[in-house]
This record gives structure tokens, sequence and C-alpha cells, in this order.
């Protein structure tokens, strides 16, 4: 059982990350390829906060929110709208990579020279849960895991901007005509993805620690977290997180702690050939 | 005579041949030993970016496994030197080998998904790395990597110092000539054409998916061969080499280099080992400064050095023309033979189509004769343009049967039905903006023939023959048009009437079977019109079969011999425009009341058109 209690707090982190793509996705119709490196800076930004300043953990959460926020309005701004302006989709594949690698340059060359970890705010004491050992940390992360694929659920489908934003992706000149600000509905999506990854810094770090090493993996199996819950459904975000989480648990228990990569990338394959749209998406990525 | 030599500096590669074999020659003049490993370095960084060329530069899609397969050949020369296969083609060999698997695997995904997927699942080669050579470790050393390869052998003879070195550029430079043949050929111009629109691709006869794991797997196996160069350059290798900082050095280099370039590589390979960034004060941050350089070059330079370099030479050739034409003529239509295109009939019967519920087509029946004009005409919504689309394949039919010249094409995917010899224009013109308007026009050839990658590399008989026809063709669908005056202009910058005449010639010049055109006079002025019109007659009398769906009526009613009315997914009346026209049904339901009081009264019938209206 401690396994699964493991995978699932591992999963919750990679579920965070893939509802971070979807924020994009939904809000502007953009895969960031940057999202994992977002969350990586929330890690520092944290042991920055609270470790270097000693200042209290909300504190940290607060300002990553605004900080991320503030980012990720600025990826927008800079390295996402002038592309669109010349409709080259391909160019924004260079450009969202290069605002990877320049946050994860950035780090690297600064707080991220070695890695950092972060106490739990909660306590670090675990205990024994339905026969396995857990953190409180990682009850926190699989709870937060879930609320936010939810919350993100509601307000995607329910809200004024989830309605426009479902316009826009689908048919952008259409929802210019009805006076959708596409642009600003895709600068408000990086923003919000960008202060849900700093939000939630002070939460994640304690559990993956800060360090640049991990912002690939946090990528990909982020987007793998994506792809096998569904792109475009964030309960298919937190699903398909927590699975990996598990999957690499698993993997890393019984065959090796060298293996899990390798099970995934299998995992991404069979998923993307057999059913592209994954457990709970609709269209499958062609459409975006 | 200074023209053939002109020839011979621009339109091969002789200036490039001469460079590599000057590079060759360096350590001879006295390069050091230091300088030798710096442009052996420049070598295997060239051939990482060729491979990106390849597929992100014309192909359009990002795959970001350079770093892995080149890690692959690494090790694979490693691991053969090993146990004993010292031999340098053997490694060459499996390693290319391997390499086109990888491209292979991370290609398939891809094919169903967008471009997004194919970068990350590349992108997750990256990753894999390590935790393959700790598997591996027997073999690969685990992260203690694997010393003391060096040496390789060429027919039993071992290679050191400058003898290896002359083997690196060579295989380069032969890696580089085989590329450049790739690119300067059908296939070349089927990926760039790919790049800009798929739906393109497929209607100039192309398949898509063919083409999207050919560049992959092609655009991988550069990265096999520079690592087997690599491994023997260096003489160790171990897993920290291949990081993803090497990756994105790699993408940075490229795309300032320019990615649709083949020359583009070497340069942008030698600014990235030569360059600025490898000072000491500046290591520390090189990987932010690369960031910031992607970004800066995606956003506002994206098209490189390269770029710059072909905007010059367009414009020397255009000066030189422009004295050229002062001077003499250019060939008129006459000596160039006249353009017969082989039309044939077109049956459609019972041709049904839904979208979610909704029949867009119910039942359509209609005959195309051969080396005739047939209308199409009808409201928005009565179902012209997804007939149109069904029977160019890009759509299918739920039922009904399409044939040409009694051969059923129902079914068929676009690309197939282009090859059948359908030739299509979209309402909004497909063009790519960066080829001129003769490549253009060229590239309506590609439906007919193979692809012939093959004879391209090897430039062998074949593709000259082929290549001679093309341009032949094309010249005379140009002079067709009375476009040989722009041939030499860049597609991207003519006026939208422009557009639409070049995109009816690109069809004409690949002599199609049935040519659909598919609201080609949306848009045009009256100078416009008349040359459409003029076209289409002349398409005509050269025997072809012209298909058109438009709105624009008086421009139908003179130039077409059989008019199809449609009114919500099904015919309401065909036959010649003056019996269209007079037929009450088609007035109450498309030509409305204007139509029908003036329809007696001449030719000039005007009635509410789409162009008008919009």
């Amino acid at each position: 059982m401690t396994i699964v209690w493991a995978g699932l707090s591992v999963g919750a982190v990679y579920a965070l990350t893939a509802i971070g793509y979807n924020i994009t996705m939904t809000f502007g119709g953009v895969f960031n390829f940057a999202h994992g490196a977002f969350v990586i800076l929330s890690a520092f930004f944290s042991w920055y906060v609270m470790v270097d300043l000693g200042w209290p953990w909300w504190s940290a959460a607060l300002l990553g929110a605004v900080l991320g926020a503030l980012l990720g309005g600025l990826e927008e701004l800079v390295a996402v709208r002038p592309v669109l302006r010349r409709s080259d989709t391909r160019a924004l594949l260079v450009t969202t990579v290069g605002a990877f690698v320049v946050i994860e340059g950035v780090l690297a060359a600064t707080w991220g020279a070695t890695p950092k970890s972060v106490g739990f705010f909660g306590g670090e004491d675990a205990f024994t849960f339905l026969g396995g050992r857990m953190a409180p940390v990682d009850v926190w992360l699989v709870v937060l895991a879930v609320l936010a694929g939810a919350g993100m659920h509601v307000f995607s489908r329910r809200s004024l901007w989830g309605l426009a934003a479902r316009g826009a992706t689908s048919d952008p000149d259409a929802a210019k005509a009805r006076g959708i600000n596409v642009g600003a509905l895709r600068a408000g999506g990086f923003a919000l993805a960008g202060a849900l990854a700093g939000l939630l810094g002070p939460l994640v770090t304690p559990k993956t620690g800060a360090s640049v090493g991990i912002a690939v993996s946090m990528t990909i199996f982020g987007f793998v977290a994506l792809a096998v819950g569904g792109f475009g459904s964030f309960i298919g975000c937190v699903v398909g997180g927590l699975l990996i989480g598990l999957i690499q648990a698993y993997g890393s228990r019984y065959l090796g702690v060298e293996y899990p990569p390798l099970l995934l990338f299998v995992v991404l394959l069979v998923v993307l050939l057999l059913k592209p749209t994954g457990l709970f998406g609709k269209h499958g990525m062609r459409a975006v | 005579m200074t023209a053939r030599l002109r020839t011979l500096l621009t339109d091969t590669p002789l200036l490039v041949i001469a460079g590599f074999v000057i590079v060759a020659a360096l350590p001879s003049l006295g390069l050091g030993f230091y300088w030798q490993r710096q442009v052996m370095l420049i070598a295997v960084y060239t051939l990482l970016c060729s491979g990106l060329n390849l597929s992100f530069g014309y192909a359009g899609e990002l795959a970001l496994g350079q770093v892995a397969v080149f890690a692959s050949g690494a090790y694979v020369a490693a691991i053969l030197f090993n146990h004993g296969h010292t031999d340098i083609l053997l490694a060459l060999l499996v390693a290319t080998a391997l390499a086109g698997v990888a491209g292979l695997i991370s290609g398939i995904p891809g094919l169903r998904l967008s471009h997004w997927s194919l970068a990350l699942v590349s992108f997750f080669f990256v990753l894999l790395i390590p935790s393959l050579v700790s598997i591996l470790d027997e073999y690969t050393g685990g992260s203690a990597g694997l010393p003391g390869v060096l040496g390789p052998t060429l027919f039993g003879r071992p290679l050191f110092g400058r003898d290896f070195y002359y083997v690196a550029i060579a295989a380069t430079l032969l890696w580089m000539l085989v590329l450049r043949n790739m690119v300067v050929s059908r296939f070349g111009t089927f990926l760039r054409v790919l790049a800009q629109s798929p739906t393109l691709a497929e209607s100039l006869g192309g398949s898509v998916h063919l083409l999207q794991i050919q560049a992959y797997v092609i655009g991988a196996l550069p990265a096999g061969i520079a690592g087997v160069l690599f491994t023997y350059m260096t003489g160790f290798i171990s897993p920290t080499t291949f990081t993803l900082s090497l990756l994105i050095a790699v993408l940075a280099a490229t795309v300032l280099g320019g990615a649709d370039s083949v020359w583009g590589a070497p340069v942008g390979a030698a600014i990235l080992v030569l360059g600025p960034l490898q000072a000491a004060s500046f290591q520390k941050y090189s990987s932010a400064v690369y960031g910031i350089f992607l970004v800066f070059v995606g956003v506002v330079f994206s098209m490189g050095l390269a770029g710059l370099a072909r905007i010059v030479r367009r414009r020397l050739l255009l000066r030189r023309l422009a004295r050229a034409g002062a001077a003499g003529g250019t060939r008129t239509a006459g000596e160039l033979g006249e353009l017969s295109i082989p039309g044939e009939r077109l049956e459609v019967a019972g041709v049904a189509k839904a979208f979610a519920g909704l029949k867009a087509l119910n039942g359509v029946d209609l005959t195309v004769e051969p080396g005739t004009i047939t209308a199409i005409i009808g409201a928005n919504g009565a179902g012209k343009t997804t007939l149109l689309n069904l029977i160019s394949g890009v759509l299918r039919a739920d039922a009904g049967t399409v044939t040409l010249a009694g051969r059923p094409i129902t079914g068929l995917r676009a690309h197939q039905v282009s090859r059948l010899g359908v030739g299509r224009t979209f309402q909004t013109p497909l063009i790519p903006p960066r080829m001129t308007v003769f490549e253009v026009v060229e590239s309506g050839r590609l439906r007919s023939g193979a692809v012939g990658l093959l004879p391209a590399i090897l430039r062998l008989p074949r593709y000259y023959r082929v290549r001679r026809e093309d341009r032949a063709a094309a010249l005379v669908a140009l002079s067709f048009a009375g476009l040989e005056h722009l041939a030499h202009q860049p597609a991207g910058s003519l006026p939208l009437g422009t557009r639409r005449l070049l995109e009816v010639v690109r069809a004409v010049a690949g002599k199609p079977h049935v040519l659909l055109l598919d609201e080609p006079a949306a848009g045009l002025d009256d100078e416009g019109l008349r040359e459409l019109e003029m076209l289409m007659r002349r398409t005509r009398e050269a025997g072809g079969t012209v298909v058109l769906v438009e709105h624009n009526v008086p421009f139908v009613m003179s130039v077409a011999d059989r008019v199809h009315a449609m009114e919500l997914g099904r015919v309401i009346a065909s036959g010649p425009p003056d019996v269209v026209r007079r037929d009450q049904r088609v007035i109450d339901s498309y030509l409305g009341r204007r139509g029908r009081t003036e329809a007696g009264a001449g030719p000039r019938t005007d009635v509410p058109s789409e162009s008008g209206v919009a």
C-alpha cells in the first residue's frame, strides 16, 4: 500500500502539471511547452521565500501566484502573440521551447546551481493509512490535484470565460466577430496556468525538491498525464496523472529505478496509437 | 560562357564542394590538432543540424529526437569497437539503420496527432538516454562511460589523426550532397508544400503520411552518422554528452543558419562551435541566451541567415533578368509547343453526404462531358463545395459513386484521386509564399509520375529527364496564362487575383483529366475575370474538362457549356446556360425575382452574386 500512496502523490504532481498544460490549451488553443519550467521555477521561488528569506508558506504561495501570472502573461505577450499574428503555428513550437530554455537557463545560472529542498508546512511525520506509510504532504497533494481538476472542469464548462474560450478555440474568427477578445482569453489562460504553478509551489516542492534536472521529466511526464487522460479534459488530467504516478511507483519498485521512463514511453506510444483521444478526451489533439 | 559559369556556380553545389575540399586540405597546410578537432566538431554539428533542417525546416515537424539518435550512433560505434568490429563503414551502416528505426518510432504518433505530440514524443528520447544507458550498462559502461575508442579501421587500415579527419569531412560532404539532391527535387518540393498545407500536398498527389514518415526517418539518419564520427573523434563517450543543452544548442544553430536551407546547417554549426557563446564568460548563461535567441528567431527572424542570403540572391537574379529582358526577348508560347490536356468524362451518381445529421448532399447525379466547361451554381449551403470535396477525395461520400473515365474513384484518398488525374483549386488560394511563381506552377506536375527519391539522390538520367519535362510543361502553362513575366517573383508577393489565376495555372500544368475550380472568380476585378475566362476557354480548347463552382452568375453564364443548379443538396436543374437561367425552380431558389424579370431581357443578367454582396 505504501507504493500506492507514493505513486498517487507523485502522480498528483504530474496531474497538476497536466492541468497547467490543459489550461492554456483550453483558453488559448496553444500548447505551452514551457509549463514544466514554470513548475520548477515555482519550486525554486518557494525555496527562496520560505528558506532563504524565512517568510511563511502562505506568502510564498501568494507571491508565487502573482509571479507566475505575470510571467505567464509575459510569455504569451512576447513569445506567442506575435507568432500567432503571423499565423505561423510552426514557429510557436520554437518560441515556447525557447521560453522553456530561458527559464531553465536562468535558473541553472542562479538558484539552480545546487538542488534545494523545502520542508512541508503541514508537518513531516509520516503515518500509516490503510496499511501504507504516507506523509502529510502526500495527502494534501492528491486532494488538491483532485480539487484543482474538478474546479477547472466546472470553471471551463460553466463560467462565461470557459464558454467564450470554447468558442474562441474552435473558431477564432467567428468568436472575434461575436466580440470575444480571443487574445485576452489566451493571455488570461497563460496567466492562470502560471498562477496555479506558482500557488502550488510550497506544496509541490517538499515532494519533488527544487532542481533544474527535473525540468525535463516534469515537462514530459506532465504531457504523458495529459495524453493518457485525454487532451482537453481536466478530469482526464487528474486520472492520467495519478495513473502514471502508479505506473512509475510500481515500475521502480519491481523493475528498478531506471525503468519507469521506458515504461511510460511505451504507455504514451500505445495510448497515442490506439486511443489518441486518451481516456476522457473528445477530439484528440489534431485540431489544436 | 559566363552564363554557363554562373549556372555552375549558383545552380550546382560546386562552390560547396570546393569549400569542403579546402577544409579537407587544411591539415596539410599546417592546421594543428586542436583546430582539426574543432573542424570535426563543426562537421558533427552540421550533420545534427541538417537532420533538423529536413524534418523541421522543410517538412514542418519539430522532431527533437536528434540528440538521442546521436547518442545511439555514438554507442553503436563504441560497442562495436569494443567487440572487435572496428570497421567504420560497419558502424555507419548499423548506426544509420538504428537512426531510421528511431525516426520511425518517434514519427508514428505524430501521424495521427498534431505537431505538439511529435515534438514531445521525440523530446521524450532525451529522458530515455540515461535510463537506457544504465539498463544496458554491461555494454554501455553505465554512467562511467566507455573510454579508449580510438582508431577505427577502413578496409583494414587504421584511421588515426589526419586520416580520420579526411574520413569525417568526406562523410559529412557526402551526406550534405545527398540531402541537397533530395531537397532540390520533387521530394523536396513536396516537403515544402507539406509544411505549408497538408491539404495542398494531398491535392498535388502526395500522401501526407508517407511524406511525414520519410521526413522523420531521413531526418534522423545524419544524427546516427554524427554519433559514429563523434565517438571516434573523442575516443570516449558517456551519457553526460547527450543532454538537453546539446539539443537546445543544435536547435538554435539550425534556426540561426536557416531551418529551410541545406547550407544553413554548416554556417549555424560553425557559429555554434566557434561563436561567442563558447567564451568562458558566457558559459554560465549560454543556456538562457540560447532560449532568448530561440524566442527572438521564432518571432522576428524565422528565415535565418540562409533566408537573408536567398533574398540577396533573388534580387541579383531579378536584376540580371531585367537586363537580359531589355537586351533580347523571352521565348514565346509558340516556340514551347502547344499544351494538350486529356479531358475525361466525370460521372457522379446518387452521391450523399451528411454532417452530424445535416444532409449536405442528398443524392446528386450529374455527368461532365470531356472537353466542356460545366458550372455548378446554387445558394450558400446548397452543397457545391461539399460535392467538389467528395469528387477530389478530401471528404468521403456516405453513398453513391463517382467515376472518372469509367473508373470508380469513390472512397479513394485525396492524393490517390489527384494521381488519377483530378486537379483542383481552393476557395482560399493555397500557395506556399516562399516559392517562386515558377516553382508553384512546377509543383502542379508532382501529380504525374513517381516522386523518384532515389533517382534524385543519385542524379540519374531519369531525374534530369523528368525535371526537363516538368520545367517545359510549367513554362507552357505559364505562357498559357500570360504570366511568364512573373516567373521568378516570390508567390507570396502576388495580389489575390493573380494568386487565383496561379492556382489554375498550377492545376493546368499537371494536365488533369478533370479540373475542379472552387469559386475561382471570387474577388477578381474585371481584368482578372477576363484573364480567368480566357484561361478556362484555352483549357477547354486544349481538350480539358473543367468543373466550376461559382457564384458570379453572369460569369458562369458566359463561360459555361452546361450548368447544374443545386438546392439543399440536390441538383434541381441541368442544361445549357440559357435553359437553366429560365428554369422556374432555379429562379425561385437562387436567381430570385430580379433574375426572372431580367431573364428574358438579354444576356447581361445581373443577379445578386456572392462576390457582389461580399
